[in-house]
């Protein structure tokens, strides 16, 4: 786990007469992509404006790479990159000169302007398409160039308001790969999205938000030392498979039958290793023994209820 | 040197072949037409009315809605996530937005000093320095109009534009008179001049105030806070300059001074009160920041009309304690200590009724409905009550018209006690959690 590189600390947020954001308080380590998950109107847009140094909250603190945004927005602008969910383009120029000027416009100097550009432009592959006018994009390209608008400056922070939105399944998934790109690149991203299954692909951090309020924030890694569901099913009826597994100490019975069983254990591969050899031992014909992908929608919705039930 | 990213787009946008080719050719069209009706004063008349519809009425067209188009394309939050510095997106939208505008002033205004000079016109230059800095001064008070509104209700509207042109056709109109005044003087703190100059000398005074005020406003859109000493400074500037003209009686010189500069100050803080945003989160946000960091650093938070308020009150205190001479207004005697504590009194309530529907969670018309009631204070009820006479109940609505002034005092007290109890109502009931 890397420096928390965004670190927000007890911010509260309000429009006239609601409370946005309710002493909220987070942090992002470098390296991760971060989903911000939660109903509409729990305040997503806000804390992401906020971060972005768009909005003045009524009090709490907010860094970004060790600088305090809320005193040095316009510095903190240089360190971030921001993609609104209603995000617009400059639809009578170039790809070209829209990267042009979004680079000019984030203070590029005027001897790496080209260099930036075609980064930019490579980075979201549209190396092919800088001669094309704005308006002949589709939604997801014009998703692309706004992403590479936003990142021509290599900002280390990119905050992401529900990118995936009106893009048809091979562009999100497009999406989705270019989002381990430039984590791969040393980019820290805070997505926020509706689609669950998507930000599963290639998030590490599961942020909460629910009224204003961070009830949860979760890492998807899984470590050694964190456990893991396994799924065990047997190619022949085995009865006593269920008793078997809840013999051993350290494995935990979900559900099973005599032909397939969850269990819980550690995320060590030598204790899975272990278990494995012992039912093979004992006779029984294991033909899947996998860990289960970790069900991101799943968490979310036992963490909402586990907040309202608290409440 | 680094291109103006703000001005080098718009001249992408603007400033195409085909337009470089159509501006010059449609004016030296008319131009040409021009001089045949009429040789060279038809021109330089022409090229004075292209000047006129380019730069003043086209221009502040253009301008007004450069930040609009930014809003209704949703480009506005990536230029404020930008590097440009406050006075880069000021000068690259008002100078890029009309940059086309400006090609075809060039050529006007070359055309204008070539007639000009051909028909021998008088003090060119005073005209050519009246006609640019006007240009400039309408068209950055557009800009600045257009960034006011969007920072107050968060929303945009383009008949803004047309309240624009207005603002310009009246700018015109007070300007107009004096353009072929080479011989009248003009009086200003003793200095004598002719009218033309003196406008054209005023206008890019104002020019400057409208550049240095949209650069702050741009600053504040931008996320950077400042101190309101700005309008402070202003303020204090347009007293000054007012005071100027005062054909100044001797014996009350002074206290008629501070009469003038009272009332100068009190109307900056009505127009002040109605233009500038009154988030009510600003309150809240002045005392976290006053607690953590100090009264000095909380400033940040203090609105531009509760500057103009304090000065109001330490001007008013100065009048009180002068025993000033008895003042006719509408043909009432009042006394003018009397006049300046009513004045004050009813300035504090009108700001009240615009703060109490400023309150409310959808306060979008908020500052319109405020209107509709003090017209219906200063307005429609006294002439309701003149009609039906009992014009003495004007005394309870507003000052200056009264020879009762204790009855006034008292209502106008009332009236400031009952908005202050609404006031607290709707803030502990909308605010506090």
């Amino acid at each position: 786990m890397g420096r928390a590189l965004i670190e927000v600390k007890n911010l509260v947020f309000e429009y006239p007469g609601t409370l946005a954001l309710d002493n909220v308080s987070l942090s992002i380590a470098e390296g991760e992509i971060a989903a911000l998950v939660g109903p509409n109107g729990a305040g997503k847009t806000t804390l992401m404006r906020a971060i972005a140094g768009l909005g003045t909250p009524i009090s709490g603190s907010i860094q970004v790479d060790r600088l305090d945004v809320l005193r040095y927005p316009r510095q903190a602008h240089q360190r971030i990159g921001y993609l609104a969910d209603f995000f617009g383009l400059y639809d009578e120029l170039t790809l070209r000169q829209a990267l042009h000027y979004a680079a000019l416009a984030h203070g590029i100097d005027a001897e790496k302007l080209t260099s930036s550009i075609e980064l930019a432009a490579q980075r979201l592959q549209l190396e092919d398409r800088l001669a094309q006018q704005v308006n002949e994009l589709s939604r997801g390209l014009s998703q692309r160039l706004a992403i590479a608008q936003a990142i021509i400056h290599q900002p280390n922070v990119l905050l992401l308001d529900e990118p995936a939105a009106g893009l048809d399944p091979q562009a999100r998934k497009a999406l989705s790969e270019l989002f381990l790109a430039l984590r791969d690149q040393g980019m820290t991203l805070l997505v926020s999205s509706h689609i669950l299954a998507e930000l599963e692909e290639y998030c590490s951090v599961m942020v909460v938000v629910e009224q204003g309020r961070i009830i949860d924030q979760q890492s998807l890694h899984t470590t050694q030392s964190q456990r893991e569901t396994l799924r065990i099913v047997c190619a022949t009826p085995s009865p006593t498979l269920p008793s078997a597994l809840e013999h051993y100490p350290e494995v935990e019975l979900i559900r099973g039958d005599q032909h397939d069983c969850l269990v819980q254990l550690p995320a060590d591969p030598s204790v899975q290793h272990q278990l494995l050899q012992q039912l093979l031992s004992q006779g029984f014909s294991v033909h899947h023994f996998a860990p289960m992908p970790r069900n991101m929608q799943e968490s979310y919705l036992q963490t909402v209820k586990q907040y309202q039930e608290e409440k | 040197m680094k291109m103006n990213p703000e001005f080098l787009r718009h001249l992408w946008l603007e400033m195409t072949l085909h337009r470089r080719l159509m501006m010059p050719t449609v004016l030296l069209f008319i131009f040409f037409i021009a001089h045949a009706l009429g040789e060279w004063s038809a021109v330089h008349v022409t090229a004075l009315l292209s000047f006129v519809v380019l730069g003043l009425l086209w221009g502040v067209r253009l301008a007004g809605e450069a930040l609009i188009d930014e809003i209704d394309n949703r480009t506005w939050d990536q230029q404020r996530m930008s590097a440009i510095t406050p006075w880069q997106m000021s000068w690259g939208k008002l100078f890029g937005s009309t940059v086309y505008i400006w090609y075809g002033i060039l050529i006007v205004v070359a055309v204008f000093l070539f007639s000009g000079l051909r028909i021998g016109e008088p003090m060119l230059g005073a005209k050519l320095l009246l006609l640019l800095s006007g240009a400039v001064l309408v068209q950055a008070l557009a800009l600045l109009l257009s960034l006011l509104m969007v920072r107050r209700s968060g929303r945009h509207r383009r008949s803004l534009s047309n309240l624009a042109l207005i603002a310009t056709l009246l700018f015109i109109m007070t300007v107009a008179p004096y353009y072929d005044e080479y011989y009248a003087r003009f009086s200003w703190y003793g200095l004598v001049m002719s009218e033309l100059t003196f406008f054209a000398l005023s206008s890019l005074l104002f020019c400057g105030w409208a550049l240095v005020a949209l650069y702050r406003t741009m600053g504040e859109e931008l996320q950077l806070k400042h101190r309101p000493l700005l309008w402070l400074g202003f303020s204090l500037f347009l007293i000054f300059y007012i005071m100027g003209f005062g054909p100044l009686e001797s014996g009350d010189d002074w206290q008629l001074n501070l009469a003038g500069a009272f009332f100068i100050a009190l109307l900056l803080c009505y127009v002040m009160i109605f233009i500038e945003r009154k988030e009510p989160l600003d309150l809240r946000r002045f005392q976290i920041i006053r607690a953590e960091q100090g009264g000095y650093a909380a400033l940040i938070y203090l609105p531009c009309w509760l500057v103009s308020l304090l000065l109001v009150v330490l001007l008013g205190l100065l009048l009180l304690l002068v025993d000033g001479p008895k003042m006719n207004i509408m043909e009432i005697i009042l006394p003018f200590n009397q006049l300046v504590l009513l004045s004050l009194l009813f300035l504090i309530r009108d700001i009240a009724i615009f703060i109490y529907f400023n309150l409310t969670k959808q306060a979008q018309r908020a500052d319109a409905t405020a209107l509709v009631y003090l017209t219906l204070l200063y307005l429609l009820l006294p002439m309701l009550f003149g009609v039906i006479g009992l014009g003495s109940l004007n005394n309870l609505l507003m000052p200056a018209t009264t020879t009762s002034s204790l009855v006034t005092l008292f209502s106008g007290g009332v009236q400031c006690a009952v908005l202050g109890w609404l006031i607290y109502q709707r803030w502990v009931s909308h605010y506090r959690y």
